[in-house]
């Protein structure tokens, strides 16, 4: 098993990529909630969440994106989701995520498209 | 025969008492009336051989009876016993020689003499075996014996002037000596009295030794000069007792100052019981200071000690023993911010300031933390008046605090035990009340055969699934499951299982009934949990089944020998609520005779093995497509999770199977 890990990167200092590895359970989602709220602190709304090396990612995993993104949308940030595994990819699209989230498999992309959406504003 | 044999038994019993008094009734015979002649006529040989015999018969008579009376007590008592027989007859003797030759006193005098020998050998011989270890019979009995064989060897020898025994007297004197000297030195018990009962031995063995010397001063020798056996005896008892308790009035005196130290040892024995006693009840924490501070006390000579527990920034005073409150408080006061938190033995003077209202001589208080572990609970401070604790009393000391140590930790243990059952009770029965949310078995139906399976991974859980009638034609299906497990988990299921209930009254159209249910979770959801589900209505006229995934694992419908992954578009309820329906699509599918559909919620794909890895979709879809018929499917699904996961199961379990068995093509033909 790979160990849960959580690292974090600044992209023109307002986006942030997040890098979560290993097992996203009950017991490691609490702390990636921790630091999606230490960001919000910050006011660091653009968010984007690399998923290469995650593993597993259950329903309390799941729950953590939506605790804080009517407030992140709310602030013209979002959460978007970065090169998934087809596994976990799996996951996300059974409940509806792709729905309500952006999905990518090249990061620029996603970099460009909050560029865009503050451009817009 | 039988009342014979009674009365045999009956004198048998009596047998011993009626020689008694027959014996005193001969002795009293043949002293009142021959004694004037016994004393004026030396040489009447035979007639004094007769009252000798007589004696020694009464004597052995009377140690008989009186060794089954004398009780059972302890060695003081019996020592106290010893004096006042002798007391008794000093007194008689006193008397005695006041009233000289008083023919009826002397008679009394006589037998009294003989019960109080008999009283000090029986006595004595108590004493001689008391917490000896090897057994000695055979000396006493030898000594006794030889005493005996002496005072009859004299009396033979006095009344038959022909025979000349005196060497072999000699020598049995001197032996009888060495023996009595012997024995004498057996009073192991003195060893095992406190210094008090010490005290009182050498008080009582003065007292003896100082009696028998009188009593032989006023002893009536011209009564008894011609009764050589008795006699005899007088002397040998005499020397006997009086050589064994100088003996213990000196090993007593010798021993004395060791007496404070097995005091203290004998004290430590009985508080190790007290203690041990202790653990085997379960107290609560306050009752347990109240006991140690008790037992504490009783245990060191100390002079008051009390517990004292912290409490935020003021402390609280547990337990107080021998001391006053005001006392305590005072001294506690002054001590509490230099104990705080401490984990070593402290002690500290006390100012004559704050002296002056005691009374009692006290020079320090001392404090022990008393410790759960390596964590302080609370600190029993004691007084003494002593400045100085050698090394032994600190082992001591640790070693009571060690004790308290596994007593705090036992009964913390004990009150978690409890109250970890008491929790497992409540889950149970939790447990119980959800079991009866969940169909009680699965409905029998014309059109369908159900199984359905369900265990959560804890006693409650967050999977549910029901089954609904409509009306005569529609049937609905639903599962779901709620993200997390465990209590909340199952708080949140009871609430689906109202809102999905009331809904299939009113509505029948899955999209509908789904729809309302996500507005109505709105309230009852905390932000990060959510519910996945399907529900499936089944119209048994159209031969259509109807149904919506709300982000739910996919249906899966075997048909022949296909495995049908139905994967309606939807989201998982709680996760959207405006605009609901645009998230979630209908699908319809036709209904074949003997179309299997299977339902099943993440602890069936989720479970693990102990490498990380998961079931999968793709193996429950595989041992579908293997397994031919619904019981079939059933003993499957169970078999293979159980074999993946080595019976660890992480999530909640649930799955329903129905097969579709239409009548209806029949009907046509």
């Amino acid at each position: 098993m790979t160990e849960f890990n959580i690292s974090k990167e600044f992209v023109d200092n307002d986006i942030v990529i997040i890098k979560v590895s290993g097992f996203l359970d009950a017991h490691t989602a609490p702390k990636l909630e921790d630091e999606i709220s230490q960001l919000l602190d910050d006011k660091k709304y653009k968010i984007i969440i690399d998923f290469s090396s995650l593993n597993y990612i259950s329903s309390a995993g799941l729950g953590v994106f939506m605790a804080n993104i009517e407030i992140i949308r709310s602030n013209g940030g979002d959460i978007k989701f970065y090169n998934l595994p087809d596994k976990v990819f799996e996951v996300f699209d059974m409940l509806g995520f792709p729905m309500l989230y952006e999905f990518y498999k090249d990061l620029n992309l996603a970099i460009e498209k909050f560029k865009e959406q503050s451009n817009a504003e | 025969m039988l009342i014979y044999k009674k009365y045999i038994n009956k004198i048998k019993k009596y047998k011993e008492t009626a020689f008694f008094f027959i014996a005193i009734f001969l002795i009293i015979l043949v002293k009142n009336y021959f004694n004037e002649y016994v004393v004026k006529n030396s040489n009447s040989g035979i007639l004094t051989l007769l009252i000798d015999l007589l004696t020694f018969v009464i004597f052995y008579l009377s140690l008989n009876q009186l060794s089954k009376i004398i009780p059972k007590k302890n060695n003081l008592d019996l020592v106290v016993l010893l004096f006042y027989t002798n007391l008794g007859l000093t007194i008689i003797s006193f008397i005695g020689s006041l009233l000289k030759n008083e023919i009826i006193f002397n008679t009394i005098y006589f037998f009294f003499n003989i019960i109080v020998i008999s009283v000090n050998f029986i006595i004595l011989k108590k004493l001689y075996y008391s917490k000896q270890k090897k057994n000695i019979s055979f000396y006493f009995n030898l000594m006794f014996g030889l005493m005996i064989a002496t005072a009859i060897l004299h009396t033979v020898v006095e009344n038959i002037s022909i025979l000349n025994f005196s060497l072999i007297i000699k020598f049995f004197e001197i032996i009888t000596f060495l023996l009595t000297f012997y024995c004498a030195t057996k009073f192991a018990w003195i060893t095992f009295l406190y210094k008090k009962e010490k005290l009182f031995l050498i008080l009582m063995s003065v007292l003896i030794v100082a009696v028998l010397f009188v009593n032989r001063y006023f002893l009536m020798q011209d009564i008894l000069q011609k009764n050589i056996f008795f006699n005899n005896l007088q002397e040998y008892n005499t020397g006997f007792v009086v050589l064994y308790f100088i003996l213990v009035l000196f090993s007593t005196l010798f021993t004395l100052p060791s007496a404070d130290f097995i005091e203290e040892k004998k004290r430590e024995l009985n508080t190790i019981i007290k203690f041990s006693k202790l653990t085997e009840f379960v107290l609560t924490e306050n009752k347990l200071f109240e006991n140690i501070a008790n037992i504490f006390s009783e245990f060191f000579s100390i002079k008051g000690c009390w517990i004292l527990k912290f409490k935020e920034d003021d402390y609280d005073i547990v337990a107080i023993e021998n001391v006053s409150y005001t006392f305590a408080t005072k001294i506690s006061d002054v001590l509490k911010l230099s104990i705080k938190n401490e984990k070593s033995f402290k002690n500290l003077k006390i100012s004559e300031q704050l002296l002056s209202e005691e009374k009692k001589k006290i020079e320090q208080v001392n404090v022990m933390p008393l410790l759960n572990g390596d964590e302080p609970v609370a600190y029993l401070c004691y007084l003494t008046d002593t400045l100085y604790y050698d090394e032994e009393d600190y082992a001591v000391l640790k070693a009571f605090q060690d004790y308290i140590n596994m007593m705090l930790k036992n009964s913390k243990l004990v009150y978690e035990s409890i109250e970890k059952e008491r929790l497992k009770n409540e889950l149970e029965l939790a447990a119980k009340v959800q079991k009866r949310l969940l169909p009680e078995k699965d409905p029998s139906h014309d059109y369908f055969e159900i199984l359905s399976y369900y265990k959560p991974a804890y006693e409650v859980g967050g999977d549910y699934y029901d089954y609904f009638r409509h009306d005569e034609k529609k049937f609905s299906f639903l599962i779901s499951d709620v993200s997390g497990k465990g209590l909340t988990a199952s708080f949140i299921m009871s609430e689906i299982k109202g809102i999905f209930t009331v809904l299939s009254e009113i509505y029948n159209d899955p999209k509908t009934i789904l729809k309302k249910a996500n507005s109505l979770l709105k309230k009852i959801l905390s932000r990060t949990s959510y519910i996945t589900g399907i529900y499936a209505t089944v119209d048994i006229q159209k031969n259509e089944l109807t149904y919506c995934r709300a982000g739910h694992l996919p249906l899966l419908l075997k048909r022949e020998d296909k495995v049908i992954k139905l994967n309606a578009k939807g989201i998982g309820l709680g996760l959207v609520f405006d605009d609901f329906e645009n998230y979630i699509d209908t699908e319809k599918i036709e209904l074949h005779n003997d179309d299997i559909f299977i339902m099943y919620t993440d602890g069936v794909t989720e479970a693990m093995n102990s490498e990380g890895e998961l079931f999968g979709l793709q193996r429950l879809i595989n041992l579908v497509q293997n397994s031919k018929d619904l019981k079939d499917i059933y003993e499957n699904i169970l078999k293979e999770i159980k074999e993946f996961s080595s019976e660890n199961q992480n999530d909640d379990i649930t799955f329903i199977l129905f097969k579709y068995k239409n009548r209806g093509e029949n009907d046509r033909i």
